[in-house]
């Protein structure tokens, strides 16, 4: 269980985290979710005693992680796969880790069967792949069996395969009551790992709600295709209803289910030849929510053409 | 999978019995001696300080036995008059030997201990060395511990073995000693002791740093530019000769010395010099290390 309150970091003018308060439930999956450069790793780090917060505090486990008897069992944390010495081995790696707090090197040997690193636990960490390092980080993470466990982009760089690991370790550990929280940019990849999401952008939480919630919060749309547009126009204005015409016979419109749209379009004489429901994807209502929030944005396209191009 | 939640985090209960017995400071120096003995570049580089503090003591016993050859051959064309002063002289030099190497085995020893550090926070293992040891005094020290008391055996061994190769070709000259003879042992443990303090010195300057090169750079710079340029600036002002003998390759020659000269320092007083050097950087290292963000 992660509890922030009021975490805050800036680096000289720049505020990575602004004022977060937000908590990480035992035995769900927690995805925090955020453009690049939101304050995702920042907060890891403040949550992890690696960075001290400029106000604010934060507790796992109900104390500060620094003030752990046993830190490791504590949480298990990765936050940079490679963040490791390229010379040493990765069952060194994971001794020399087990070592600091006397756990067995029977474990050690479990986690790497676990993540499937047993055959190159003697090779160099250096030749390791992006999916093997990601692998080993996630080994050195549960060594310590954590009853928290916090993973910063966890598949990034992973094939398909490894991905599809990544989830269901995720909902594996959450089952047995520890406390997950996963970092993505990828709304996609949360939709189908996390029970709760906290969205963050520009340092400060913009959602905290379950799934389930953020994703009945995107806009429920319909696309309609009328031979008689102006009339079903001056329809759905009449009835207030919101549309916008995405190309010369078809609108798009907000804010109505179906049924009241052909109503509307049989009132004014209107024939619809497509009716087509849109239900939000997790990734729209992400993007409606992050879109004032995105630190470095693409210029529209069309803005871009005014240039040299 | 029809496992109820209470009855699935009664396994996840069982299953956390391995989870160790928890952060300890002698788990944290056990976990850094693996670090340290799981990297080739470690033990290549403490077997060159063994061979240096082994090398040199054997080129300064050459250099002594034909010091004396000479001298003795001078002595008696002259009537013999000063041949027991000179013997007592060399002996003193003799006992020198053990405790020679530490002049360049200093090099060696002070550059692993810059990288001790400087290679985690070059490689970012610092982040992870920081979550499994988030108490920083404890990280630190434990490393300090291990690097330490690596050089102190790398010195001691040396000087030992050095005293050993030497006592077979001092013997003709009627200059070998046995162990126990005066300042001896002393001079070998202070060979060990001053290796290990420049250790510290070492990895406190790669800590503040958090750079493998620029912490080798000034660490050598300490023990040979420093000493250069104090000994220029003395050509102008004698007050910087006096300056000169704090420095820690001075205090440290003074150190491990049989026979210390009369304007120097003496044993006990270059110890505490170089000591005093170690913990003044220690000090700085344990308070920005803790105070600074990883």
């Amino acid at each position: 269980m992660i509890e922030a309150y009021g975490l805050t970091k800036t680096y000289g003018k720049r505020t990575a985290v602004d004022g977060v308060t937000f908590t990480v439930q035992p035995g769900q999956v927690t995805g925090f979710l955020g453009p690049n450069g939101a304050g995702k790793s920042t907060t890891m780090r403040l949550i992890l005693g690696l960075d001290r917060p400029t106000s604010g505090r934060v507790l796992v486990n109900g104390r500060p992680y620094v003030e752990h008897a046993a830190p490791l069992r504590e949480v298990g944390a990765l936050l940079d796969a490679k963040a490791l010495h390229p010379a040493r081995s990765a069952v060194k790696h994971l001794s020399v880790l087990a070592a600091t707090h006397g756990i067995s090197r029977n474990r050690v040997d479990e986690v790497m069967a676990m993540t499937g690193i047993t055959e190159i636990a003697r090779k160099r960490i250096k030749g390791f792949s992006l999916g093997m390092g990601q692998r080993l980080g996630i080994a050195a993470a549960l060594l310590g069996d954590p009853r928290t466990v916090i993973f910063d982009e966890p598949v990034n760089g992973l094939d398909p395969e490894g991905v599809q690991w990544v989830r269901n370790l995720s909902r594996h550990l959450a089952s047995e009551g520890r406390a997950v929280f996963l970092s993505s940019h990828l709304m996609s990849e949360m939709a189908q790992t996390a029970d709760h999401l906290i969205v963050i952008g520009r340092g400060r939480i913009i959602a905290d709600a379950p799934v389930a919630e953020i994703l009945a919060q995107g806009r429920d749309r319909s696309l309609v295709r009328s031979d008689q547009l102006d009339e079903l126009r001056a329809g759905l204005a009449a009835g207030g209803i919101a549309f916008r015409e995405l190309e010369p016979g078809l609108l798009e419109v907000s804010g109505a289910e179906p049924r009241k749209i052909a109503w509307i379009a049989r009132e004014h004489d209107a024939l619809i030849h497509e009716l087509t429901p849109v239900r939000a994807s997790l990734e729209e209502a992400y993007m409606e929510l992050t879109r004032d929030e995105v630190e470095y944005r693409s210029a529209a396209l069309a803005g871009a053409g005014e240039g040299t191009r | 999978m029809t496992t109820t939640a209470p009855a699935s985090r009664r396994g996840a209960a069982a299953a956390r019995q391995d989870g160790g017995k928890g952060l300890t400071f002698l788990r944290a120096v056990h976990a850094e001696w693996l670090k340290l003995t799981s990297l080739r570049s470690s033990y290549i580089i403490l077997t060159i300080s063994l061979v240096c503090m082994v090398g040199v003591g054997l080129l300064s016993t050459f250099a002594l036995t034909a010091m004396v050859s000479g001298f003795i051959a001078i002595d008696a064309e002259q009537g013999g008059a000063g041949q027991q002063s000179l013997v007592d002289e060399f002996g003193i030099m003799a006992r020198e030997v053990p405790a020679a190497g530490t002049v360049i085995a200093q090099f060696l020893v002070a550059s692993l201990a810059v990288m001790q550090i400087g290679s985690e926070y070059g490689t970012r293992m610092i982040t992870t060395t920081l979550i499994a040891v988030p108490r920083r005094i404890t990280a630190v020290l434990a490393k300090t511990l291990v690097i330490a008391g690596s050089a102190f055996a790398v010195g001691v061994v040396g000087a030992l073995i050095s005293y050993a190769v030497a006592q077979p070709l001092l013997e003709p000259h009627g200059l070998n000693y046995p162990l126990i003879a005066d300042g001896v042992i002393r001079g070998i443990i202070s060979a060990g002791a001053y290796l290990a303090l420049i250790a510290v010195l070492g990895l406190s300057i790669g800590a503040l740093l958090r750079n493998s090169a620029g912490g080798i750079v000034t660490i050598l710079g300490i023990l040979t530019i420093l000493p250069i340029l104090v000994a220029i600036l003395s050509g102008l002002n004698d007050s910087f000769k006096d300056l000169g003998l704090f420095l820690p390759t001075s205090a440290g020659m003074d150190m491990v010395a049989i026979r210390t000269a009369q304007d120097h320092l003496t044993q006990v007083q270059g110890g505490l010099v170089v000591l005093a050097w170690a913990a003044v950087a220690l000090a700085g290292a344990l308070v920005t290390v803790k105070r600074r963000d990883a």
